[in-house]
């Protein structure tokens, strides 16, 4: 019997500065992730990203040791104001409690952030990074009714790990947990 | 006027899934009518039409729909010559693909022989040179090598769907428009209702509706969980016989160019979940067009003629569903994804065979109505 568990822990305002930067160094690959995702990042967050890209060339700094590898302070998942979606999270992920054992995760520790762009997922510490803004927007639809498909299909929220970037270091490519994972998420 | 028709089963859906399936329950003497929906979007008119098991398939899906798909491929000629439909006049024709192992993929291709072997899929390992000398019209920067794949096939969908609709209507099997509207229970028979204000009183029902097979199971009561999964196509005149195969990129969101009559040129494609409108998009359209003249370098000098978008209906399996439902007088026929136009054919005779009470022939056990189906997630616009 699988099982999958979801913690929460609180942001540092370390955390969100080492975000930023790590979306600095990889601008190319969060720009790819939004658009395909149909991710609306709010546009403030995006133009300071990409000026400080502008300035800095690319090259943001480092963190060391990467705070998102630290132990989190954690908090009980029901207690947090994502409460609800962190448990609609925990069922859904659930329902790949076998594809998820396979790549030695049976637990996550979920943080939301304020300000950053994007879902962020470090595999040494196991944390989810989800920006407070995506928490607050994330649908229980796969795409909002239009003319054509008035009644859109439901949707898990597993995709809120499964396509989170990956947190690597600044020289090496990211992609989506899922895709890094070797997780299909169709199996 | 409204029609008021009494039929033995009603199709809905007017695409190919659900034409063949009425024109294989007319050859069993069947009434048969038709309940077609919108045309915008459907993926019938919007394929490409590859007929591929091998590059359809993947080593992760059951060896069943393999299965599936090779029958589904094998079946075609029978299908045509069966109906009368000449392979000139729906593009039916026998090719060789050439399925590229593109340097933009971080993984080579080269590992799919095995199992492609074992399928017992005529296959080869070409080198740069040796694709070089296949298609002296490909660009060798683009690629490592390929696996050049004999004797699969092509068909033009819309003269295909054209061809079946002109069959139906002159076997007396109505083509209703309007899409469904009610359903109502009559004395053990289903009296379907259509926007035109038709109705249709069956004693069986198949749902074959394509990316609105969701929609339309609820009317019915039913779960059919299939979400549309948008691809873009672009169509190019250039000159005739530059490929003597069709290449196949599985890069992306899988492209192709297929050579549908000399010098027109059918390029593709995307696969996007969360984009419900059939527009086309620059980010799609220019990815495609940027392999396609970096993989024929000539291309790009080709015309665009015409480009298009169309919705093939995904269960989260991808996997179809070929069943009947938990309402016995129902038979679902949806799901086909990226290979409706392959499954065509074979779709329409397994289904008229559960409508018949008849053992279908292949193990349709994978493909069952109710199976464990998780809801979809987001994935990522492919292209």
């Amino acid at each position: 019997m699988n099982s999958f568990t979801i913690r929460a822990a609180r942001p540092h305002a370390d955390e969100t500065t080492a975000l930023l930067d790590w979306s600095v160094g990889h601008l190319d690959e969060l720009e790819r992730w939004a658009i395909r995702r149909q991710v609306p990042v709010p546009g403030p967050i995006l133009a300071g990203i990409r000026r400080r890209y502008a300035e800095d060339g690319g090259r943001a700094p480092e963190p060391v040791p990467p705070v998102w590898d630290r132990e989190p302070d954690s908090v009980p998942a029901g207690q947090v104001p994502e409460a609800a979606l962190l448990a609609a999270l925990e069922r859904d992920l659930l329902l790949y409690a076998a594809s998820l054992a396979e790549g030695r995760i049976d637990d996550l520790t979920v943080t939301t952030v304020p300000g950053v762009p994007a879902a962020f997922y470090a595999p040494q510490s196991r944390r989810l990074f989800l920006p407070d803004w995506l928490a607050e927007a994330v649908s229980g639809r796969l795409f909002a009714p239009t003319a054509l498909f008035p009644e859109p299909p439901s949707a898990t929220v597993s995709w809120l790990f499964f396509q989170s970037l990956v947190l690597t270091p600044p020289s090496l490519p990211s992609g989506p947990a899922a895709h890094v994972l070797g997780i299909r998420e169709s199996d | 006027m409204s029609r008021n028709i009494r039929v033995d089963v009603a199709v809905v859906g007017d695409g190919l899934i659900g034409m063949s399936t009425a024109l294989h329950l007319r050859r069993r003497y069947l009434s048969v009518a038709v309940i077609g929906g919108t045309t915008q979007g459907r993926a019938s008119t919007a394929a490409a039409g590859m007929l591929t098991p091998a590059c359809e398939y993947d080593p992760w899906m059951p060896q069943e729909f393999y299965e599936l798909l090779r029958e589904g491929l094998d079946y075609y000629p029978p299908f045509l010559s069966a109906f009368g439909f000449t392979p000139e006049s729906v593009g039916f024709r026998s090719t060789d693909f050439t399925l590229l192992d593109l340097v933009e993929r971080p993984d080579s291709l080269q590992s799919r022989t095995e199992w492609m072997d074992k399928y017992g899929i005529e296959n080869r390992w070409l080198s740069p040179a040796e694709v070089c000398d296949a298609e002296p019209h490909l660009s060798p920067r683009t690629f490592r090598g390929a696996i050049r794949i004999k004797d699969e096939a092509v068909v033009n969908p819309r003269a295909l769907l054209q061809a079946m609709t002109e069959w139906a209507s002159a076997e007396e099997c109505p083509v209703l428009v309007g899409g469904l509207t009610g359903v109502d229970d009559e004395h053990g028979r289903l009296r379907l209702t259509t926007g035109e204000g038709d109705t249709v009183i069956a004693d069986q029902v198949v749902i074959a509706a394509g990316s609105w097979s969701g929609q339309v199971g609820r009317a019915f009561g039913l779960d059919i969980p299939v979400c549309p999964v948008k691809g873009q196509i672009v169509r190019l005149a250039g000159p005739p016989g530059l490929l003597r195969s069709v290449a196949f990129m599985p890069s992306g969101g899988c492209g192709s160019i297929v050579s549908r009559s000399p010098g027109e040129y059918i390029v593709g494609t995307s696969e996007e979940y969360l984009r419900p409108e059939t527009d086309n998009t620059a980010g799609v359209v220019g990815t495609i067009l940027s392999r396609l003249c970096a993989v024929v370098p000539e291309a790009a000098e080709w015309r665009i003629e015409e480009m298009w978008s169309g919705f093939r209906p995904m269960t989260s399996d991808e996997l179809p569903i070929l069943a009947r439902a938990d309402d016995p007088r129902i038979v679902v026929a949806t799901g086909h994804h990226r290979n409706g136009v392959l499954l065509t054919a074979v779709t329409g005779r397994l289904v008229a065979a559960l409508i018949d009470d008849e053992a279908p022939g292949l193990s349709l056990d994978r493909f069952r109505y109710g199976r464990p189906l998780r809801p979809h997630t987001r994935f990522a616009t492919k292209y």
